[in-house]
């Protein structure tokens, strides 16, 4: 039974348009768009903040092991500067300790304490044929 | 033509979509309600349990370690200092872990023995512990070859180690900690609770495979810093005299001091033998006791100050009185006590400097026990100092009612009484300080985490003499080195003052006094009138001279010579001609007619002499004023080269002798034979340089 015809020739009707529908469907779509949106921004975040939280934690990491190595090096510089060290340094490139005469004792003006050139008074100048120090700090 | 669908009169419809709409919106509201429901479910209902889940799988917390304060000598340098480091432990329950690999692949880096390791390991393995310690506290490079290894079921925890830079540089007066970081001596044991900071936490998210992708940490507070009164150069200084006496006299022990007399502030204090320690616990406790303030001797001659000094302070006596020696011997209820000498009539001061003991038993019979007693509690005798160091004993002090008849003749010349070589050091810092007596103390001050001050150094003081006796006792303590029984502790540019003791130790077998073993002390001060520092060295059991003037005086005389030019004090007397070595061979043989010398002086004076005042000396300029008092202080080194030295004469002397000489010189030397040197070349007063080969010929004269 054929209840239609095999053709239909109404390609001329036109169809009522619901605008009210069509809002609705707007704004389920608009709100849809915002929810997916929202998620993906929020989805975003999440992974930025975890990799955030990874490179943080390198960091952290980093600046845990620069500080033992900084600790380290100041021990190793305590340890090269501890008298004992500089002693061994001193003698081995043929100094030794200055005994009280050969110190020459110079009053240096205040006002220029950075001066190369102390002043060594007359009564208390020596033969200064070798002179060295060594800075124990 | 299509009709107008406008125009048509139809009746509206029933909206579908709106239905449509109602449904899928009907069912978000059941889906949301479902889901609402589930999750107050086990939001709610479940919290508890879930929460703890997730922070098992989740989060993983560890122990932030509070770095031990630092210990700071006076000028601010580091004397030990806490470093975190790896130790590490096996997990003998995972399933990778291989006990033999691991036993072996250790026992490789760390040098030990691989048996005994792997036993304790395949045992923690039978019986399923989750923890056996491998290695505590490995050094870095050391535990980066471990890491390398990457063993499985081995991981590595950060554990504080304490280090002490300068090694054994005043090991008894830092001390040591253990293995959890707890003070077991010295001022890492006194200061422990400021020491130890306070351990933090870090909590870590982590990823399924356990890394970690976010952290909250509650930092760890790191303890406070304690500042000594300690410079490590003086100390440094101190130690390298006492070594060398040591070698020297083969003493059993040997203590110095270095005491600043206005502010009780001790600049060094030195045991020997030491022992470093990084290394501590391998150590002896006879080592690791500190002599200083545990050694409990009796003082002999150095005693006789508080006699003298009370009967000057008392007006039973001045030093210009005269007082008759006895010649030699004095009874005292049927006891009689001898000098080493016999002298008859002397002043009081020259009593003192010849150490007579009949002259100090006579002053202490006119101040009577009661007035002794207490002047010995004024200078601190019988009681501790209260230096902050554990294990301080008070030495020994009996109250007049209980001395003997004859005690006088015992206690005034420093026999019947024990003392520690701090409080003899306190009491001649009285004398030095004008009468006042400061308590000594190690520490300056304690700093917090920031470095800031949060407790200073207030020593007790009090008045024990007056000035004016003070200042009596000074030049007559200066004749003791001058004319006396020390003039080995005469200095080159300044003035000294001082007192040498030689005390017989009692024999514990006979319980009577030892004729072979001997304490020699020497206890003084320099420079005279401005005192800047207080020494006293204290040798136990020098074997051959056993004199206080011998042994101990040149250590204290080295320690001056060194300290004070250090502590920018000016001279205050001619320097000696560093040309030759000849004024210490006469000093010694002067020495040899006094009390306190004896036949071996020549050879230990020419011993204990520095070979550099054998060597021209060049000159080096040191600024002084524009840094002033309590700047930075420099030791002063002088080239040795360049026409700087002159070879000394090493002929007599053992290898050892000879090669700390040339050690001390900056020479190499080659050495032929055994026994004595014969022979030298360079001869002696030739011109030598730095690091020049000098060959010496040793031989024996049988």
């Amino acid at each position: 039974m054929r209840r239609f015809p095999q053709q239909n020739f109404n390609h001329g009707v036109r169809r009522e348009h619901d605008t009210r529908a069509l809002k609705r469907q707007l704004v389920m779509l608009v709100c849809g768009l915002a929810l997916a949106g929202g998620f993906v921004v929020a989805a975003g975040q999440h992974f930025a903040a975890v990799r955030y939280g990874y490179d943080g934690e390198k960091l952290r990491a980093e600046r845990v092991r620069l500080m033992r190595e900084q600790q380290q090096l100041i021990l190793q510089i305590n340890a090269a500067t501890a008298p004992a060290s500089l002693d061994r340094a001193a003698r081995e490139i043929g100094m030794q300790p200055a005994r009280p005469s050969q110190i020459n004792r110079a009053r240096v003006n205040a006002a220029t304490p950075d001066s190369d050139a102390p002043t060594v008074p007359a009564a208390t100048t020596r033969a200064k044929s070798s002179r060295a120090r060594s800075m124990a700090h | 033509m299509m009709p107008e669908r406008s125009n048509a009169k139809t009746k509206t419809r029933p909206d579908a979509s709106r239905q449509r709409v109602s449904v899928v919106v009907l069912l978000l509201v059941l889906w949301m309600l479902v889901i609402g429901g589930r999750l107050v479910y086990l939001q709610v209902g479940q919290h508890d349990e879930l929460s703890d889940r997730a922070r098992r799988q989740q989060q993983q917390s560890a122990k932030t370690n509070a770095l031990r304060g630092l210990i700071l000598d006076r000028n601010g340098h580091e004397l030990a200092r806490s470093l975190d480091v790896d130790s590490f432990v096996a997990e003998p329950t995972d399933e990778k872990f291989d006990a033999r690999a691991t036993a072996q692949k250790f026992a490789a880096v760390l040098g030990v023995e691989e048996s005994p390791l792997r036993a304790r390991l395949e045992e923690a393995q039978k019986s399923k512990r989750k923890f056996v310690w491998l290695a505590r506290q490995v050094d870095a490079a050391q535990a980066k070859q471990i890491h390398e290894l990457k063993l499985a079921g081995v991981r590595a925890v950060k554990e504080p180690k304490r280090y002490y830079p300068n090694g054994a540089l005043a090991a008894h007066v830092l001390g040591y900690v253990g293995t959890d970081d707890e003070g077991l001596a010295g001022v890492e044991l006194y200061q422990n609770a400021a020491l130890g900071g306070e351990a933090g936490k870090t909590v870590f998210d982590r990823d399924a495979r356990h890394k970690a992708f976010n952290s909250f940490e509650v930092e760890a507070a790191p303890g406070q810093s304690i500042v000594l009164t300690i410079d490590q150069n003086i100390q440094f200084q101190a130690e390298r005299a006492v070594a060398e006496a040591m070698e020297l006299t083969r003493a059993k022990s040997a203590t110095a001091l270095v005491l600043e007399p206005r502010t009780g502030e001790i600049l060094a204090l030195v045991n020997a033998p030491t022992f470093d320690p990084n290394g501590a616990r391998k150590i002896s406790d006879d080592v690791r006791k500190n002599q200083a303030l545990q050694n409990i001797y009796e003082p002999g001659s150095t005693f006789k100050v508080v006699a003298y000094s009370a009967a000057i302070e008392e007006k039973l006596a001045r030093p210009t009185d005269t007082i008759d020696c006895q010649m030699g011997s004095i009874n005292l209820l049927g006891r009689t006590i001898h000098d080493t000498h016999a002298y008859g009539t002397l002043t009081v001061t020259e009593a003192l400097a010849k150490s007579s003991n009949v002259a100090a038993i006579k002053l202490g019979l006119r101040l009577g026990k009661e007035r002794m007693y207490d002047y010995m509690r004024r200078f601190g005798f019988g009681e501790r100092t209260g230096i902050e160091l554990k294990g301080e004993t008070r030495g020994i002090v009996r109250k007049p009612e209980q001395w003997h008849p004859s005690s006088m003749g015992s206690v005034a010349i420093g026999q019947e009484v024990g003392v520690t070589p701090i409080q003899m050091a306190a009491a001649f810092a009285t004398i030095a300080n004008d009468g006042v007596r400061v308590a000594p103390h190690l520490v300056r001050e304690v700093r917090d985490a920031n470095g800031q001050a949060i407790q200073r150094a207030t020593p007790e003081s009090h008045r024990v003499l007056s000035t004016e006796t003070a200042r009596t006792m000074r030049p007559m303590l200066e004749s003791v080195t001058v004319g006396g029984t020390a003039k080995l502790a005469q200095l080159d540019g300044y003035s000294a003052a001082g007192k040498t003791g030689t005390a017989q130790k009692i024999d514990p077998k006979t319980r009577a006094y030892s004729k072979t073993k001997y304490v020699a002390s020497f206890v003084g001060f320099a420079p005279i009138e401005n005192p800047a520092v207080v020494i006293i060295v204290v040798l136990d059991e020098p074997a051959g001279s056993y004199y206080g003037g011998t042994v101990a005086a040149p250590v204290f005389r080295a320690i001056a010579e060194s300290v004070l030019p250090y502590l920018d004090v000016p001279p205050d007397t001619e320097f000696k001609t560093p040309a030759s070595g000849g004024d210490y061979d006469e000093l010694a043989r002067e020495s040899n007619a006094d009390g306190d010398a004896q036949a071996s002086a020549t050879h230990h004076a020419q011993s204990s002499a520095p070979e550099s005042a054998q060597a021209l000396l060049p000159q080096v300029v040191e600024q002084q004023g524009a840094s002033g008092a309590g700047g930075v202080r420099e030791v002063v080194y002088a080239a040795a080269s360049e026409r700087a030295l002159l070879m000394p004469d090493v002929r007599g002397r053992s290898v050892r002798e000879a090669a700390r000489v040339c050690s001390q010189l900056g020479l190499e030397l080659e050495a032929h034979g055994e026994g004595r040197a014969v022979g030298q070349s360079p001869a002696a007063g030739a011109r030598v340089e730095a690091g020049q080969i000098v060959r010496v010929e040793f031989g024996r004269s049988d």
